[in-house]
């Protein structure tokens, strides 16, 4: 391939992944009288993991809830109290604002607190229709005339003296490197969870995920590279919903989970109100009680349902991005009112999170980025079914907003670097490009190296973590991360998206099984053959930090709020 | 097998090249029908379709992620 031409971009605040936390950061940023642009390496339109829907927003309304959520908070162990109350007491003015751009949060003219709940809990999950969100907060980024940029991976931070100054991107496209000069950063690519790094559950597919399966850990990996603190690698997390095709979307379906005699075997949780439907409680643990036992399959039952039920569902369903679950229920003649389905568990993936303050301050002057989505150690059953459990796409849009203003007051607040001081790690970045772009075999497509990488982490990071396992996993893993960055080879600009893709990915499974070693105890997401029950003393986060090219690491308290109050 | 262009019903005008999240349509040629040159990166999330104004695209679901069913379903 010919020589990659440079294209320096400047800008005051620059936006990494224009999903719903990048495009809400984008909007509010515009309000400060500060040059914006939005990079994503997808088409904003339908790019993230909402990109063709979404069909539940949590919210706390006080006129409708109460005048405080404490009677409802739980704080999970290893939570930041305040991030969770500001997601919270942010929530409702985000829906307003929504409304107000015109997303159909209230499709029958009022809010429908539907689903998402074990009985006995109010509700505090709506119901919406979400399936063209992006194109309409993309109309609003539109009529702020913020920049976007599709169809370029930001790959890189740059930083100098220790602030930001910019990010590295390769288009997916054309032969074209992208030079971002830039005063502060927001990382709208870092909230999601982790897809690629383990396998997906059915064999020979490495897109069959149930987030969008390039969420490669992007944001969380460069800002660590960078510098930034990164927490969470240990606890990977699972999935579940109908059997093999891997979708979110559990708490749409409405019915039972049962065995194959009809036996319920995980408690209720309403997909509707007076509906019952199981899905969010199915653990791996209970499946394969169901299965070894004998009692297998494993079916939601919506048999007997009424008609209207039907419609809703399906209506839920097409909004939470499964309408090609829908078509291929029409098209095959399957009427849920008569026919069970199975229902399995998915894959796993990685919950790394860049550490952030509520302001979303990472530990790098001038980098925001959004918030965890969630408390990461717990898990479903474990959780309380109250607020905490999904906070989701109310996360990623609260911590936008709240990221994109304090990106845009530091901006205004510093000079842009000059490219020259920063010169030189641009260039290491393009000659790493051109290598792969330009390699003779032998060489390893990155597909080779994603299943590689797959079948590591699955036999030595997954169901079965023990020391020496851990130790022999990190060993191989070092050992092939090597030897696909000298031999990574791709014939174009797409194909180089997916090797720095999986480059990323096996950083990010070094950080996992440095982590699972370090964490010796079980705990919610973690377990350790070796290590089975929880050590209170280890109701800390595991904070990682690149120094001096090493790995460091430390224990940290999750952060509380005095009194109890923010 | 992915998205299945109708080349009847398709006008060429590129929205699903342009709106594909995993960039599936990868190396197709203005112009031209859209060609899926990456079917193993499709994540059959039905954006092509939905969007495509002459509704030319339907996904076919490969076999291996086709929705197993209960013994009482009788195949049409």
């Amino acid at each position: 391939m010919d020589k990659l031409t440079e294209r320096i971009i400047t800008c005051d605040v620059l936006i990494v992944g224009g999903g719903i936390a990048g495009l809400m950061a984008a909007i509010k940023a515009s309000d400060f009288d500060v040059n914006v642009v939005v990079v994503d390496k997808q088409n904003i339109e339908r790019s993230g993991c909402a990109g063709v829907g979404c069909d539940h927003f949590q919210v706390y309304i006080p006129e409708i809830h109460g005048p405080s959520i404490d009677p409802y908070l739980g704080i999970g162990d290893l939570e930041d109290e305040d991030i969770v109350r500001t997601i919270w007491t942010e929530s409702s003015k985000i829906l307003k604002l929504w409304e107000d751009f015109g997303i159909p949060v209230k499709p029958r003219g009022e809010f429908e607190f539907v689903g998402h709940r074990k009985p006995g809990y109010p509700g505090f999950m709506i119901k919406y229709e979400g399936q063209n969100q992006k194109r309409i907060l993309m109309k609003e980024a539109q009529k702020r005339e913020i920049e976007v940029i599709n169809r370029v991976m930001v790959h890189e931070l740059l930083v100098n003296n220790g602030r930001i100054a910019g990010a590295v991107g390769v288009s997916t496209r054309e032969p074209e490197v992208y030079v971002f000069l830039a005063k502060s950063i927001f990382l709208g690519n870092a909230y999601n969870l982790i897809e690629r790094l383990y396998p997906s559950i059915v064999g020979g597919t490495l897109f069959n995920t149930d987030n969008n399966p390039s969420n490669t850990g992007d944001g969380q990996i460069s800002a660590y590279r960078a510098g930034a603190e990164v927490t969470g690698a240990e606890f990977i997390r699972r999935h579940r919903g109908v059997r093999y095709f891997c979708r979110c979307g559990q708490g749409t379906w409405i019915g039972i989970i049962t065995d194959a005699y009809g036996n319920e075997f995980i408690p209720p949780y309403l997909g509707k109100p007076n509906r019952i439907t199981g899905p969010p409680l199915l653990t791996q643990e209970a499946a394969e009680s169901v299965w070894k036992s004998g009692r297998g399959p494993i079916y939601l039952d919506g048999r007997g349902m009424p008609e209207d039920d039907l419609q809703y569902m399906m209506w839920g369903l097409m909004n939470e991005g499964n309408s090609a679950l829908v078509d291929y229920m029409r098209s095959e003649g399957i009427d849920l009112r008569t026919t069970r389905i199975e229902w399995g568990m998915y894959g796993y993936k990685s919950q790394l999170h860049v550490r952030v303050t509520s302001k979303c301050e990472t530990t790098i002057p001038g980098l925001y980025c959004e918030y965890p989505r969630h408390d990461i150690a717990a898990t479903s059953a474990e959780r309380k079914w109250a607020p905490t459990f999904m906070a989701d796409i109310t996360a990623a849009a609260v911590s936008g907003w709240i990221g994109g203003e304090e990106a845009a007051k530091y901006a205004r607040s510093t000079e842009l670097t000059d490219i020259e001081i920063i010169r030189k790690q641009i260039d290491g970045t393009k000659q790493m490009y051109h290598e792969i772009l330009n390699r003779k075999a032998p060489y390893i497509k990155w597909q080779d190296a994603n299943i590689a990488l797959n079948q590591i982490m699955i036999d030595y990071a997954g169901d079965i973590r023990a020391e020496t396992t851990l130790r022999a996993g990190l060993k191989h893993i070092k050992r092939f991360k090597n030897k696909f960055a000298r031999f990574a080879y791709a014939e174009n600009m797409h194909e180089l998206m997916r090797c720095l893709e999986v480059l990323n990915l096996f950083d990010i499974a070094e950080l996992t099984f440095i982590a699972m070693a370090e964490r010796k105890e079980s705990r919610g997401y973690h377990f350790r053959i070796d290590f089975p029950k929880p050590n209170p003393q280890l109701a800390k986060l595991l904070i990682m930090k690149k120094a001096n090219g090493q790995i460091t690491l430390r224990w940290e308290n999750p952060r509380r709020i005095k009194g109890g109050m923010c | 097998m992915p998205p299945v262009i109708d080349e009847k019903k398709c006008t060429r005008c590129h929205i699903c090249v342009e709106i594909c999240p995993q960039d599936v349509f990868y190396g197709s040629k203005k112009g031209e029908v859209p060609k899926v040159n990456y079917p193993d990166e499709c994540w059959h999330c039905n954006a092509c379709a939905l969007d495509c104004p002459q509704k030319a695209i339907k996904l076919f679901l490969p076999l291996s992620i086709q929705l197993l069913l209960g013994p009482e379903f009788e195949e049409k």
